[in-house]
């Protein structure tokens, strides 16, 4: 039931990504009146658009569902345990892209480079 | 005067616990082992074993004896519950291990739990929380025909 629920949020998230891409290239035809709320609503939605169309997440807030979710989009396995370290050694330094201290944690449970790589590509600091 | 006679060896055996306890300290540290609150607990075993070797350390009545005792033992079982708490760490998290993990679910249960036990995976080293218990027994045997405690027939006092 809860991996149902985590294949279907993804699903929404990456549908959310397609629709807000689609109505994107509309916004060329907004009316000036209508212009600044638009452009504040886009501006509102941009971060959660960006991590949406680009699967990350952020390490220091996303909720473990989320953590899972973008974790599983990208196909590591045993995504669940992933999420609750991820969770563990917060918070991590906004300042390092790399995720420097996350790195240093995950590498003591000795997991695979490409299982490692692919939980460091779905995250941002 | 009455003297006593384990003077010596009670001290050393003071000087162990407290060199133990002050390692402890810096392992703890260094590892960052205050990830919520159950890490917290060896810090709070370490700081009651501390007071209890400066308690023994100070020639202490009987009384206090009995609570440095009382105190150790209390020790040496939040330090077993480290131990097994360090164990199942490693096992709940042995399927993330690239070596052990790919053949985690054919492996039978006594099989897992002795790699978790044993280091064979997982990131917590299994016996670092004896390190207390060892600390508290040292304290537990310097409390031995302690002269601060009288015993039937020696009449001996601190």
């Amino acid at each position: 039931m809860r991996r149902s629920l985590r294949i279907l949020l993804a699903a929404g998230l990456a549908a959310a990504a397609l629709t807000f891409a689609a109505c994107g290239s509309d916004d060329d035809t907004s009316s000036p009146a209508g212009t600044a709320a638009t452009t504040a609503a886009a501006t509102t939605a941009t971060g959660a658009d960006t991590a949406a169309a680009t699967g990350t997440v952020s390490a220091n807030t996303a909720s473990a569902g989320e953590l899972i979710a973008a974790l599983e989009a990208n196909g590591v396995t045993n995504a669940d345990k992933w999420a609750r370290e991820i969770e563990e050694y917060r918070p991590y330094d906004a300042s390092d892209p790399q995720l420097t201290h996350l790195q240093d944690e995950l590498a003591k449970y000795n997991p695979d480079p490409a299982t490692l790589a692919a939980i460091l590509e779905v995250l941002t600091p | 005067m009455t003297g006593d006679a384990a003077g010596p060896l009670r001290l050393a055996l003071i000087g162990l616990a407290a060199l133990s306890i002050a390692g402890s300290a810096v392992e703890l540290a260094t590892l960052r082992h205050w990830n919520g609150a159950v890490q917290l607990i060896p810090w709070a075993v370490a700081g009651v074993l501390a007071v209890l070797t400066a308690v023994l350390a100070a020639r202490p009545g009987g009384g206090a004896v009995r609570v440095v005792r009382g105190g150790a033992l209390l020790a040496i079982l939040a330090s077993g519950f480290g131990v097994v708490r360090h164990v199942v760490a490693n096992y709940d998290t042995a399927p993330l291990d690239r070596v052990v993990g790919p053949r985690w679910e054919s492996m039978s249960e006594p099989h897992r739990w002795w790699e978790a036990a044993s280091g064979g995976v997982g990131p917590a080293p299994t016996l670092a929380a004896g390190v207390l218990a060892q600390a508290a027994l040292c304290l537990l045997a310097a409390t031995i025909r302690h002269p601060a405690i009288p015993r039937g027939g020696a009449g001996t006092a601190g």
